[in-house]
């Protein structure tokens, strides 16, 4: 540092020295004047025994500048000309090192924004989601009931609190264009219990989920900013389902729970009937564990809790427990995985990039030991030679390691906007300074580890016996080194590969897979009726029907139907049912199934075939016997020796028996990857449920589905115009959308490994080729004593061989044990599918034997000739 | 200690002077010239002005230091000083020297055997 700053006071330096200089002079005139010379006479002389002063100025200059940091300039200028003179090492290197970081940078900026840091809520270890579960389904969560909900939060000591939510989508009226606003039906510790506070106004208050307290709601940041961004927002009226309510908050905009897509928080409000229902089991509940209890305490005294409500209410709530799971984890949910398969993927690609890398620069090194040599036996400081390999692959590492993070602003931004809506915290992703600090610091240790190799060199060998090798002559230790990383590298590669492999085959297994309905040129938009303005099950049916008929008699339409829940969109409200004739046991769980409500001309307009009976028709009217359609599972079920057709079926807490008139085939209506289970439509024409006041339009179109949507957007406004049109899309553009995760990861494996194989490809034959220029003259000489091309060919083609089937084998072992961890994102595959491993091992074989072709063929050129003349 | 690059002494024999010449008193670079070709007679054959870069070469070493003084005539020069650590070093380099000359005067002299 000292040195830095000695540096950098050169200027002031030199003025020094030459007042200094002047000064010598002048004492040295003065001494000869009075020893007796002309002044002019002892001016010259002064000057002549000085010297040059010009010379003297630039030795002493010398002197300063040869401090260490002026000579790390020039090693760098130095390393940057070295690496310009090898353009072919230099790309490759550069390459591998920024895909390698990139990737990296890119991958572990997710991981740790989206998994590891935690939830933007105080204290977030302390919040658990709370969920009920069936204890002979072991832990698969399922919602709770609103009377447990309750009875938990009053009688559980270990949580500070517990709230619970449930989506509970509004139309918003009273302003330009009706919208229907992703609500949250919240109790009113909801805010409290995740620990945050409005950005303006305020949030509920402790009674403010009364039933006749007044209609408030707390609204997002987003739909502040859509609503015209006011600083007057709080206190305003809005109309909510048809019902004024009041903004008393607006909460800030990092603020997105239970998901980034939701507008607003209205307060749970239930009558008592409601409270008390313990059948419907819909509510989410999250819950903030008091600071001195743990986990353990909670689930304990849940369990407790669980089994006292089993013995008061045995018909809803025997069998049942709680399960909790950090909230981290309930967020970040089923992206975990994934994340960790790329992040894996990723990390295996650096190890390739660091092989890959460390492989290039003992080659180069070979070289660079002969000039090390060369100028230690010249008088090179050896420390020197050693720094100024230091600072060249220095130099490599930092432009490499930059590129790569260069690359990753893209890659994270491509990564942001995929993960929109797909990805939990995606808008979260970005660039961090540490990771990308770290990654490139790995490519840097990388580069001095193995760049230092021909410094390191010079120690081990006699300086002469360097120099006197001559041309050829590799120390045979690195070229074994080489070829162990070249092992390593396909070994790597093919664990890549492997992975790939089975992401492909699932995906072509997801991607060819029926969804049971006709998918093409269907349009799909949500209707949700406020109960203000439809509070009865005619006046909904009314509606249902009239925008039906109205849509249906448009130009250019092709079949229209109505359906409760939009297919392959996942949602699947089931309910408990009785089968005539079967008497429920108790020891039984009670038959379920899923609930959909259908119009008449439902399955014909979404193309899911009636396999027996008939579909519901004009016929099937509010005070005709009640009829009901099963799928092909819930026919198999329930009835499987018998025909379905005439049986009985009501709800458990519905006394209306309803019989089966028709069989509808299988859907994928929980997406591509899972069976609906047994389903059960009803037609919307005899639907008792109130509260279902919801539905999807589908509508079958002649062309582009999207351009019918202006006509049909006026059919609805024409009949009420405060009527919303929401999640509007095509049923094509949902299965889209269904296999973006899969596809997207397949994509990345697929372009990983590609990446992997390349290198590796390029590392065999660099190798190849190096031993064969090294060998040629033997070759030459083995083909003078009477050995075949063939034989010469043999030779080389085994090198490759032996290094790439035992890469391949340990790769492929390793591949084996890790398929395990993709099982969760597999479909339909075995992880241990012997097809994929095999074509990953008859791949790598035919690439290698691809990459040492050439190689080869210059071995078995070889002019014996030549060769000899050579020695 | 880096070797002088020119004259016609040993290598550093120039450096060693100086810190000679500095061991009684601090002196600016003129006087210290003065004193060198004194004592050493003719030994001293290059130019002067080899002097300053062999200065500053102790300078970056550390074992004189330089401060703006006024000479005996009221000029303004800069009066280099020997520091601890240049003590040291020019006794290290007295044996040095000292061994060096024995050796040779070993070698020159005329075999009596």
């Amino acid at each position: 540092m000292k040195r830095i700053l000695r540096y950098f006071r050169l200027g002031r330096f030199e003025s020094d020295l030459a007042s200094e200089m002047q000064a010598h002079l002048e004492e040295k005139i003065t001494d000869l004047i009075a020893e007796g010379s002309e002044p002019e006479e002892a001016r010259k002389r002064a000057l002549r025994d000085f010297g040059n002063r010009t010379q003297v100025a630039e030795a002493c200059r010398r002197q300063w500048a040869f401090t260490r940091f002026d000579e790390i300039l020039r090693d760098f200028r130095c390393g940057v000309r070295a690496l310009r003179r090898s353009p072919a090492f230099t790309t490759v290197a550069l390459f591998s090192l920024a895909v390698g970081v990139g990737t990296n940078t890119v991958v572990f900026c997710a991981v740790s924004q989206i998994l590891l840091r935690p939830l933007p809520y105080p204290s977030p270890d302390r919040l658990f989601a709370v969920w009920g579960r069936s204890l002979s389904r072991g832990d698969t969560p399922t919602h709770v009931s609103a009377a447990d909900f309750y009875d938990w939060r009053t009688q559980s000591r270990a949580f500070e609190s517990l709230a619970a939510y449930a989506a509970w989508p509004m139309n918003l009226t009273g302003v330009e264009e009706p919208r229907r606003l992703e609500t949250q039906l919240v109790s009113a510790g909801f805010f409290s219990t995740l620990g945050v506070q409005a950005a303006m106004g305020r949030t509920f208050l402790s009674d403010e989920d009364r039933e006749q307290s007044p209609f408030v709601v707390v609204i997002s940041h987003k739909l502040w900013r859509a609503l015209g961004a006011s600083p007057q927002i709080v206190g305003r009226q809005v109309t909510l389902n048809g019902s004024p309510a009041t903004v008393i908050g607006v909460m800030p905009a990092g603020f997105a729970f239970p998901s980034p897509q939701v507008d607003a928080w209205v307060p749970l409000t239930l009558d008592s009937q409601n409270r008390s229902n313990r059948e419907g089991r819909w509510l989410a509940v999250i819950g903030r564990i008091k600071s001195n209890r743990t986990r353990r305490d909670a689930a304990a005294e849940m369990d407790l809790i669980s089994r006292r409500l089993a013995a008061a209410y045995p018909a809803t709530d025997a069998g049942r427990g709680v399960l909790l799971v950090p909230l981290q984890e309930g967020v970040v949910g089923k992206t975990r995985p994934i994340l960790l398969t790329l992040q894996a993927g990723a990390l295996v690609l650096l190890l390739i990039m660091c092989a890959n890398l460390a492989n290039l620069l003992l080659a180069k090194g070979v070289s660079r030991a002969r000039e090390m040599g060369l100028r230690a036996a010249l008088g090179a400081d050896r420390a020197r030679l050693i720094r100024q390999l230091m600072v060249e692959s220095s130099v490599l590492a930092l432009f490499g390691g930059g590129a790569g993070v260069l690359l990753a602003i893209p890659g994270i931004a491509l990564l942001r906007s995929f993960g929109d809506g797909l990805i939990p915290r995606a808008a979260e992703i970005h660039l961090s300074v540490p990771v990308a600090v770290f990654t490139a610091a790995t490519a840097l240790v990388t580069a001095l580890t193995f760049g230092l190799a021909p410094a390191m060199q010079l120690s081990f060998f006699n300086l002469r016996e360097q120099l006197a090798a001559g041309t050829r002559g590799t120390p045979y230790h690195v070229e074994r080194k080489r070829g162990m990383l070249i092992t390593i590298e396909v070994g790597l590669a093919s664990v890549l590969l492997v992975a790939a492999g089975l992401l492909g085959e699932s995906l072509a297994h997801l991607l060819s897979t029926d969804p049971g309905l006709r998918t093409d040129h269907l349009l799909t938009l949500r209707l949700t009726l406020p109960h203000s303005g439809y509070p009865t099950n005619a006046t909904q049916i009314a509606l249902f029907e009239r925008i039906l008929e109205r849509v249906r008699s448009l130009p250019g339409i092709v079949a229209v139907g109505e359906i409760s829940e939009t297919p392959l969109k996942g949602n699947n409200p089931t309910f408990e049912f009785a089968l005539e004739g079967v008497p429920q046991s108790p020891s039984h769980a009670p038959a379920q199934a899923g609930l959909r409500v259908i119009s008449t001309g439902c399955l014909h307009a979404a193309g899911i075939p009636v396999v027996k009976g008939r579909e519901f028709t004009s016929n099937d009217r509010a005070g005709s016997p009640p009829v009901a359609i099963v799928n092909q599972t819930m026919a198999r079920r329930y009835w499987p020796a018998e025909d379905p057709l005439g049986r009985r079926v009501r709800f458990r807490e519905d006394q209306r028996w309803m019989a089966v008139v028709g069989v509808a085939a299988d859907i994928k209506h929980m997406g591509l990857k899972a069976d609906e289970g047994p389903v059960l439509y009803i037609p919307y024409s005899q639907k008792t449920q109130e509260w279902l006041a919801w539905t999807t339009l589908m509508v079958r179109t002649a062309g582009d589905p999207m351009e019918f949507l202006p006509a049909i957007r006026t059919v609805v406004h024409g009949i009420d115009k405060n009527q919303p049109l929401a999640e509007v899309g095509t049923l094509e553009g949902l299965l889209t959308r269904s296999t973006a995760i899969p596809r997207f990861i397949t994509a990345t494996a697929g372009t990983m490994s590609g990446v992997a194989l390349l290198i590796a490809v390029v590392g065999i034959y660099g190798l190849l080729a190096y031993t064969v220029a090294q060998r040629t003259p033997e070759f030459g000489i083995r083909l003078a004593l009477g050995a075949s091309s063939r034989d010469i060919g043999w030779l080389v083609l085994r090198q490759a061989l032996m290094r790439v089937l035992a890469g391949a084998a340990a790769g492929l072992i390793g591949a084996w044990l890790l398929a395990q961890s993709l099982q969760s994102l597999l479909f339909g595959v075995n992880p241990h599918d012997p097809a994929s491993f095999a074509a990953v091992a008859a791949l790598l074989v035919l690439i290698s034997l691809a990459a040492a072709a050439i190689p080869t063929r210059h071995a078995m050129r070889a002019d014996p000739a030549a060769a000899l003349r050579a020695e | 200690m880096p070797p002088t690059q020119k004259g016609d002494l040993l290598p550093g024999t120039l450096e060693v002077l100086i810190l000679v010449t500095l061991r009684r008193e601090p002196l600016h670079g003129y006087a210290i010239a003065q004193r060198i070709r004194e004592k050493s007679g003719d030994l001293l054959q290059a130019e002067e002005g080899s002097l300053y870069p062999a200065l500053q070469r102790l300078l970056i070493a550390g074992w004189v230091s330089a401060e703006w003084g006024v000479s005996s005539r009221k000029r303004r020069v800069r009066i280099y000083t020997l520091t601890a650590a240049g003590r040291k070093e020019l006794s290290r380099e007295t044996r040095r020297v000292g061994r060096i000359i024995d050796g040779i005067a070993r070698v020159m002299r005329p075999s009596e055997t």
